[in-house]
């Protein structure tokens, strides 16, 4: 009875009959009506800068251009900042440059993409704490004591008439192996979730906003399948599939967009908002060359990034040059099998440019030398599959194209360079267990372009053979040695002489 | 995983690229939009990359320029 009293009192306060009468009216918890008149939002995005800085100094200006002209302007990134382009990703620490300028862009929000693990975590740790914009990710869960902290998974940025706009965060997760495109290393201790499926449990960000975005990172196939099983979202900020969306999609009335990729466009979102609900929405791209003006102080850090000294720095010391095609193609095939824990290490001759490696190696030496950026890609192969990559090599050639590591083969052929068959042996010179399957390190543009059989097709290690290749100069001790074994022999059938 | 180039579908490593999936389509075709002769559309005709990251069942088309 005292109880009920005591509360009746409460109650009877008439400024707490005020207050609730004002929570109640959906003042506070709901959006809608907080405003008659009509007001424009205008969210600008990026997405898969991947690692180039240039067009920063342009796309800065416009945002701090369009920011002073209408205070509802938002700059957000759709993710993979990181990975392509050296000058970033071999700074010392790796990615800075590409921190800096997002810093001074004017960044609002920015999600995680499958690259940005690319450095590790704890420099993704560093990424975050420097961030001078918060880092949203909701299909990740960071264990307690891990090196990242758990990002948040999505925030509400307000306009100043209070309007709310939930951003919700969204990184890519390969159905296969179910983690993000990133070498498995990079990520350790960390687990995900499918990016569709986590975001129906942030329907309830409808309610807590006037526009609900994704910002995904899933690509353009999964951004379509959200938006047909989410209509609670308004629009679909997207990544990862580099999709010039020139012709914007929308399903099930949600808005799907994305700006291709190295910030070569900057995508534009406007929307209008009239008593709380969305009266229009429309996106476009602006292609960033086309920006008249630049930052000064912005441009003349990405130059000076560009002209960093420390990229010609010495990275290791050989006892020696290593010279010839068939020296350096064994150095390349180990450092691939070697730092992925492979069996076998395969590398193709027109991968390789330059046919010298000097005693004291810079950064420019393997970019001259690897200059294509190939990805690796590991496969399980039966002996069986081997020797079809190497039948297919020599038909299509007519000569042996492809250096190796942990093996030797040896192509017989006719005097009219007839492929007859192929003898593939570990080094102690057994052949390969017909039994057992091997774990093969090979570029991407073999696996894609040769026509060979296998069952497995394989995946992507995330990771090029450049910077595979410089791992393995600066990790590994004695690197020249064994280089000169002959693991590639050609047999003109019925002679005894084997020639190269 | 698998994709679909011109209507003909592909299968092709975890992790590969458009590049990735022209080369096994045609390496003529690849060579073709890497000249800049041709390119590469989805199949809402938005032009994606050589370097844009394939998901399974991603529709692809080689078109003249």
């Amino acid at each position: 009875m005292n109880r009920k009293k005591s509360k009746f009192r409460t109650i009877a306060n008439p400024a707490a009959v005020l207050l609730i009468l004002f929570l109640f009216s959906g003042a506070v918890n709901c959006p809608a009506n907080r405003q008659d008149a009509e007001t424009e939002i205008t969210i600008f995005h990026i997405n898969d800068a991947h690692s180039r800085i240039d067009n920063f100094a342009r796309i800065a200006y416009l945002i701090k251009k369009e920011k002073q002209e209408n205070p509802n302007v938002f700059f957000v990134n759709a993710g993979d900042n990181f990975s392509g382009n050296p000058i970033v990703d071999q700074y010392e620490p790796k990615g800075e440059p590409m921190r800096a300028v997002l810093n001074l862009s004017g960044t609002d929000v920015l999600t995680l993409g499958n690259h940005e693990f690319d450095y590790g975590q704890e420099l993704l740790k560093k990424f975050m704490q420097e961030a001078n914009f918060p880092i949203i990710c909701a299909n990740i869960a960071v264990p307690a004591g891990a090196i990242i902290p758990q990002p948040k998974p999505y925030v509400i940025l307000k306009t100043k008439e209070g309007i709310r706009i939930a951003l919700l965060g969204l990184v890519q997760i390969s159905r296969r192996t179910g983690i993000p495109s990133t070498h498995p290393a990079k990520i350790k201790g960390l687990t995900f979730s499918y990016g569709v499926d986590t975001a129906k449990n942030y329907r309830f960000l409808k309610d807590k906003s006037d526009v609900f975005i994704a910002l995904s990172h899933l690509g353009y196939m999964s951004d379509e399948k959200l938006a047909r099983e989410m209509g609670e979202l308004d629009i679909i900020i997207g990544g990862h599939s580099h999709t010039l969306m020139v012709n914007p999609v929308t399903i099930n009335d949600v808005l799907i967009t994305q700006a291709g990729s190295y910030a070569r466009y900057i995508g534009r979102v406007d929307i209008t908002i009239k008593d709380g609900k969305i009266t229009g929405k429309k996106s476009s791209l602006i292609k960033v060359e086309d920006i008249k003006g630049e930052i000064p102080g912005i441009k003349e850090k990405i130059t000076a990034f560009n002209n960093n000294p420390r990229l010609n720095r010495v990275l290791t010391t050989l006892p020696g040059p290593v010279k010839g095609e068939d020296l350096l193609g064994n150095l390349i095939t180990d450092a691939l099998r070697k730092i992925h824990h492979l069996d076998i290490g395969i590398h193709n001759r027109g991968g390789t440019r330059s046919g010298r490696l000097p005693k004291d190696v810079r950064l420019k030496d393997i970019y001259t030398l690897l200059p294509f950026g190939n990805d690796i890609v590991s496969i399980e192969m039966t002996p069986a599959e081997i020797e079809g990559i190497f039948r297919y090599d020599f038909e299509r050639f007519n000569h042996v194209e492809l250096y190796v590591s942990g093996i030797t083969y040896t192509v017989k052929h006719t005097a009219q360079k007839r492929f007859i068959s192929v003898d593939v042996r570990l080094m102690n010179g057994k052949p390969l267990d017909k039994n057992k399957t091997y774990k093969v390190g090979i570029n991407d543009y073999l696996v894609s372009a040769y026509k060979f059989k296998h069952r497995d097709a394989g995946k992507s290690l995330d990771t090029t053979i450049a910077e595979t290749f410089i791992q393995y100069l600066q990790q590994e001790k004695n690197v020249t040695e064994g280089l000169d074994e002959e693991r590639i022999r050609t047999a003109l059938a019925g002679q005894k002489n084997k020639e190269k | 995983m698998v994709i679909t180039i011109n209507e003909k579908e592909i299968e092709i490593f975890d992790g590969a690229r458009v590049e990735n999936g022209l080369l096994k389509y045609s390496e003529e075709e690849c060579r073709a939009v890497q000249a800049g002769e041709k390119k590469v559309v989805d199949k809402n005709d938005n032009p994606v990359d050589l370097e844009g990251e394939l998901s399974d069942g991603s529709v692809l088309f080689i078109k003249e320029l």
